[in-house]
């Protein structure tokens, strides 16, 4: 496996954003590694990032696929190349959502050093794990996937000076671990083929150890954003996915040395992270849901 | 009234014995439709690794039994500063000497002396200490007879500028104090952030809450009262901790708080980045001091402090200003 070059996240976002029509900025909103390298640049070591993927999320759900279609269409015309993974290519009309690929673009000029890839926020009452909603450009034709938790990890999320808007770690932390209540056992085959439960929760484990790095309060942070999310999104239901968190969690119980693994050589490249505090860091946010379930 | 199956494992130190005794509770219920409650008293390993260990048991076992199957995790002795910690780990647990009475009748007589009350009475002293007479007295004795302590009418008295480090040492006075260093592989963060850090902590917790005991002293409470104080930087961060007398241990995990990284460092000559001394008299020992710094201590844990750190013309020049 090739490792990822080291990637300055704020001046990504800078070159992200100037590409987008200004006007559809507000509606993007940028989550996953890049976000989680924004939201701790003051943490040292965390400003850049090993990834070459910039996830950014199309909002609101009803008018994620008109603006995947402008944006798609005007980053292919500043010369941004669509990539294929696994060997699938645009599709017409008549080719099924689910062979169809994700749009990913690479910038001109970085030789492909990194992309973007565009999501849609699910809509209210989204209950599959993922949905595909297809979408046309000038290249043809390819799928927007939209993960049923994915309103959590941006709500509230940050304004930044780019225009666009980057997710907070509390709440991309909390779609993760509700996410896989049930555990999704996709392989990954970037990831040796490890299942897909391991690298999400592991990554929300990975934002709470740097939380930590980052504010020696953050559990009161946490909570009150879990609070005002779950009031947001789902009214009455705290205790509910508390549970829900807490089994995701729980999920990885046996795993702890596979989750750090992935997340030594991810999101905490920079910090080395031992494994024990790995653990204590597992610990410290299975506590943290226990106390938001008892609140 | 419905049946129940009870069982009961006190000062739990191993997931293996808690294995075995769900694994026991879990065969007892097979063959029948009541309840089973495991009660887990006073564990030595952390409540957060009992229920989890729970949790994944739990699993293994049939969906008709685990249902009737209940766990309660109770305290009897309420771990000092340790309570909901998840990080609870038996190395985290510091034995806490016997209380140094020379110590706190030492400082709470400097205590009167640089806020300007002057002197204090033998009843005074074990009103605010909580201890009986007898080893007050004691400890008033001996301070007298090192010259520490003088009489004045009936009262006692302290003057700053006869305390030295080296004196405190030779009466048996210096205090306990628990030193923390940074564990292998940990980001090595310097003193003034770790001041930055625990400022958060301070100026939120509640007393009664876990760093509710816990105020700010060293040189950044010394800078706090006295601005001018000739200090450059920031050698190590001091807190003072207030411990219950009958205390036993004390539990470090609270400092994994600050910062994760942070283990005992149990050689008293090494360089210490964070410095908790310990304090048992029974009043109150904290106040909130300008600048934004949250709870800190009185002015003779500070004084006592620089003291410690080596910085004895600081110290002194503390205790004038604040005297003035």
């Amino acid at each position: 496996m090739n490792r990822p070059m080291e990637l300055d996240a704020a001046r990504l976002l800078a070159r992200v954003a100037e590409q987008i029509p200004a006007a559809l900025r507000m509606n993007v909103i940028v989550i996953g590694s890049i976000a989680t390298a924004w939201q701790f640049r003051d943490v040292s070591g965390t400003a850049s990032v090993a990834t070459k993927d910039i996830d950014l999320l199309l909002r609101p759900s009803v008018d994620a696929v008109a603006n995947a279609e402008t944006l798609g269409n005007q980053l292919m015309k500043q010369g941004w190349q669509p990539q294929f993974p696994n060997g699938r290519q645009p599709g017409k009309p008549d080719i099924p959502e689910d062979q169809l690929p994700v749009l990913r673009l690479t910038p001109p000029r970085d030789d492909g050093l990194w992309f973007v890839e565009l999501l849609a926020e699910p809509p209210p009452g989204q209950t599959a794990r993922k949905h595909w909603t297809r979408f046309h450009t000038e290249f043809g034709d390819f799928v927007l996937p939209s993960f049923r938790f994915m309103r959590v990890a941006v709500h509230g999320a940050d304004e930044t000076e780019f225009g666009l808007r980057v997710a907070r770690p509390a709440r991309m932390a909390l779609a993760h671990l509700l996410e896989h209540a049930e555990p999704d056992r996709t392989p990954i085959s970037s990831l040796r083929s490890q299942p897909r439960f391991l690298k999400d929760v592991g990554r929300a484990i990975s934002l709470w150890w740097l939380a930590r790095q980052q504010s020696t309060v953050a559990d009161s942070q946490w909570l009150l954003e879990w609070g005002e999310t779950i009031e947001g999104i789902f009214p009455g239901s705290r205790t509910e996915l508390a549970a829900a968190a807490h089994r995701g969690l729980m999920s990885v119980a046996d795993y702890l040395r596979d989750t750090h693994a992935i997340a030594v050589n991810g999101v905490l490249a920079p910090h080395q992270t031992t494994l024990e505090a790995w653990r204590r860091a597992y610990s410290g946010l299975l506590e943290l849901i226990q106390r938001w379930a008892e609140m | 009234m419905a049946i129940s199956v009870d069982r009961t494992l006190s000062r739990l130190r191993n997931t293996r014995d808690l294995r075995a005794e769900i694994a026991s509770l879990a065969a007892d219920l097979v063959a029948t439709d009541v309840h089973g409650n495991l009660n887990i008293i006073d564990p030595a390993i952390s409540p957060s690794k009992v229920r989890e260990e729970w949790e994944r048991l739990l699993r293994a076992i049939n969906p008709r039994v685990r249902s009737r199957m209940s766990l309660d995790i109770k305290h009897r002795e309420t771990p000092r500063l340790s309570e909901y910690s998840s990080h609870y780990n038996p190395k985290d647990a510091i034995p806490v000497d016997r209380p140094n009475y020379r110590y706190e009748v030492l400082r709470l007589l400097l205590e009167a002396s640089l806020a300007h009350s002057g002197t204090d009475s033998l009843k005074g002293l074990i009103d605010r200490i909580g201890a009986s007479q007898t080893p007050i007295r004691g400890a008033i004795i001996e301070l007298k007879r090192a010259g520490v302590v003088h009489p004045s009418g009936r009262s006692l008295r302290v003057t700053p500028e006869e305390i030295s480090q080296e004196l405190l040492a030779k009466v048996g006075a210096l205090p306990q104090t628990v030193r923390f260093r940074f564990e292998r592989g940990a980001r090595i963060k310097p003193p003034a952030t770790l001041v930055e850090r625990v400022l958060p902590l301070l100026a939120q917790s509640a007393v009664g809450s876990r760093w509710g005991q816990i105020a700010l002293s060293g040189t950044a409470a010394a800078h706090a009262d006295v601005p001018q104080l000739d200090l450059m930087g920031v050698p190590r961060l001091d807190l003072v901790a207030q411990v219950p007398r009958d205390a036993k241990h004390l539990d470090a995990s609270l400092l994994r708080q600050l910062d994760d990284g942070l283990e005992l460092e149990p050689s008293v000559l090494a360089p210490a980045p964070v410095v908790v001394t310990l304090v048992r008299a029974n009043i109150p020992f904290f106040r909130v001091a300008g600048g934004g710094h949250g709870r800190c201590a009185f002015p003779t844990d500070i004084f006592l402090s620089l003291l410690d750190i080596g910085l004895r013309d600081q110290a002194l020049q503390y205790a004038l200003e604040i005297r003035r």
